[in-house]
């Protein structure tokens, strides 16, 4: 009953928090190779240049802010980013400006009050495509963290109901996984599933980036073929030509498939853009 | 995101926020850039001053450079430190195997520490026997990308497959006692071996041993994922630690490096390929 009342962005958020606590502790008791110090300051810094950001946008666009996906954005990049030192002044820079740009994307690219990307892959994308730097995504690979990463993501994905979303992705991803691997032996087949399954990003990134509800389609069906495509382009197999698709980059590119896909939106856009060129 | 509008919207506000926004992503791309260009001319003229003498003292070359080349003594010209040293050279591919004495010097240059190799440096030295690693590893400062301008940095945007060097040979002495598993009455021949490529989530990886005594003395990663800068920072961080332990237990099955799972199973794998194919 009490978890029917917490409303969805709290039930996100506390599941982020318990994600940033266990790896703290984790940081802590040396089961993680990142400094616990960095992991905090990485945590403080996101957090103020989230809020921030977001305050400033907020008040030139004159809109209300939730505190509450600010946070949530701010705890995902932290996990994503390897944490920084603070006498790392390039890599603060660089945390800075990813956590900037991904409040700024809420604001600047948003169709009917509406972000079309998810916020901190957007900001990730950006800042890493203009200074060449890619976020590590280094929650992925802590098996230890994996128990918390799934009890938590199971409560989002029932209450969200996305599970056949996230069960495309995750069909695509293992899929491509196995044939890539080595077929000729179940130990093969194993290790290719426990390779992509429990040391890579694959659950964090299904359980948590996946299921952003302002960013995934409306219906079911779309919701499906979302997840495919967005497990398509996530394997790391996946290239056009010599460009190798990162994560990151895969969530916005299924982002873009959520706008196009969404036609009662697309309407309105083309309505509005028609409007503006009838003026001009 | 974006809810009801306020009274205070304001276009200058957002135009100035924007633009403050998009200054601060190009005043630290522009430090950013800076930055490294210093660093990567302090780096070559510290290789510079040291290829200098090489051709006068050819005993004197270090016991990594001598060992990633045993049947070829080629001094380091200065042809070859420019080579290596050029920007846009680096990205070439350096043959595998070649018996090239030029491309060969070319792969010794770059086996040379260097004051950006910093996660390479400790391992390259000779470890006492029965010294500990700590797993996990510190994990490494990241190598600074190449400062380049025009074609070059456009050609460099663009990810290439397997077109890293080879990272510097790691050579060490084997524990006391220590003996590869191979079957009864055979033997490890002396020579350099170098193992198939194994293919794994994130791309392939290739390794070569040098057999002296019938002990695996030297060890290098001749290829490996380079497709994503988290390929090259997981590398970076398991290399020294992994060759080390070959080196040192004379196994291929060595412990996995925390966050480096899959490099270090496709890396024990192509170990033991270069093994298999020294026994006789």
């Amino acid at each position: 009953m009490l978890f029917r009342r917490i409303l969805t962005y709290r039930l996100a958020l506390y599941y982020l928090a318990a994600i940033l606590i266990a790896a703290l502790g984790l940081s802590a008791a040396e089961l993680v190779h990142q400094s616990i110090l960095n992991l905090a300051f990485s945590a403080i810094v996101s957090l103020c240049v989230c809020l921030g950001v977001n305050w400033a946008f907020a008040y030139v666009f004159g809109a209300d802010s939730n505190w509450e996906s600010v946070a949530i954005s701010a705890i995902i990049i932290t996990l994503i980013i390897t944490p920084v030192a603070p006498s790392d002044l390039a890599g603060v820079g660089f945390l800075g400006l990813v956590c900037a740009w991904a409040m700024a994307s809420k604001y600047l690219i948003a169709i009917h009050k509406k972000h079309v990307f998810n916020p901190a892959c957007f900001g990730a994308v950006l800042v890493g495509i203009g200074l060449h730097r890619d976020v590590s995504w280094w929650v992925g690979d802590n098996a230890l963290l994996l128990p918390v990463i799934l009890l938590g993501g199971v409560l989002i994905l029932s209450r969200l109901r996305y599970f056949e979303m996230v069960a495309g992705f995750a069909v695509v991803v293992l899929g491509i996984a196995i044939a890539e691997g080595n077929l000729a032996s179940i130990a093969g087949v194993v290790r290719s599933l426990s390779g992509m399954g429990i040391h890579s990003m694959f659950c964090f990134f299904g359980m948590v980036m996946l299921s952003e509800p302002r960013t995934t389609p409306l219906g079911r069906g779309q919701r499906v073929v979302y997840g495919a495509l967005v497990g398509l382009l996530f394997s790391p197999f996946t290239h056009i030509g010599t460009y190798y698709f990162t994560p990151e980059s895969a969530l916005v590119c299924g982002n873009l498939f959520t706008f196009f896909a969404n036609k009662r939106r697309m309407k309105r856009w083309m309505e509005k853009l028609g409007m503006t060129a009838a003026r001009a | 995101m974006l809810s009801q509008a306020k009274t205070h919207e304001s276009l200058t506000g957002k135009l100035l926020l924007s633009t403050a926004l998009v200054a601060v992503t190009v005043g630290y791309g522009w430090w950013q850039h800076n930055q490294m260009s210093r660093q990567q001319a302090a780096a070559i003229a510290a290789m510079q001053v040291r290829a200098a003498p090489a051709p006068a003292q050819p005993q004197a070359q270090s016991q990594a450079m001598a060992a990633a080349a045993p049947q070829t003594a080629t001094p380091a010209t200065d042809a070859n430190v420019a080579q290596s040293a050029a920007p846009g050279e680096s990205a070439a591919p350096a043959p595998r195997g070649s018996s090239n004495p030029a491309a060969k010097s070319t792969a010794l240059a770059m086996a040379a520490p260097s004051p950006n190799s910093a996660p390479a440096a400790p391992a390259a030295q000779p470890k006492t026997p029965g010294e500990t690693v700590l797993l996990p590893a510190t994990p490494p400062a990241p190598i600074p990308p190449l400062a380049l301008t025009g074609m070059d940095a456009i050609r460099a945007f663009i990810p290439t497959e397997g077109v890293s060097p080879p990272l510097p040979p790691v050579t060490s002495t084997p524990d006391p006692g220590a003996t590869p598993p191979i079957p009864a009455g055979t033997h490890l021949e002396d020579g350099d071996y170098e193992s198939d490529k194994v293919t794994f989530e994130w791309g392939d990886l290739r390794t070569r041993i040098l057999v002296t005594g019938g002990k695996i003395t030297t060890v290098q990663i001749m290829s490996y994922p380079d497709h994503r800068s988290q390929s090259l920072y997981l590398i970076q961080l398991a290399d020294p630690i992994l060759t080390s332990e070959v080196i040192k237990s004379q196994q291929s099955k060595v412990d996995v490096v925390s966050s480096a799972t899959n490099t270090s199973i496709a890396f024990q794998d192509a170990i033991a390929g270069a093994i298999i194919k020294a026994t006789r």
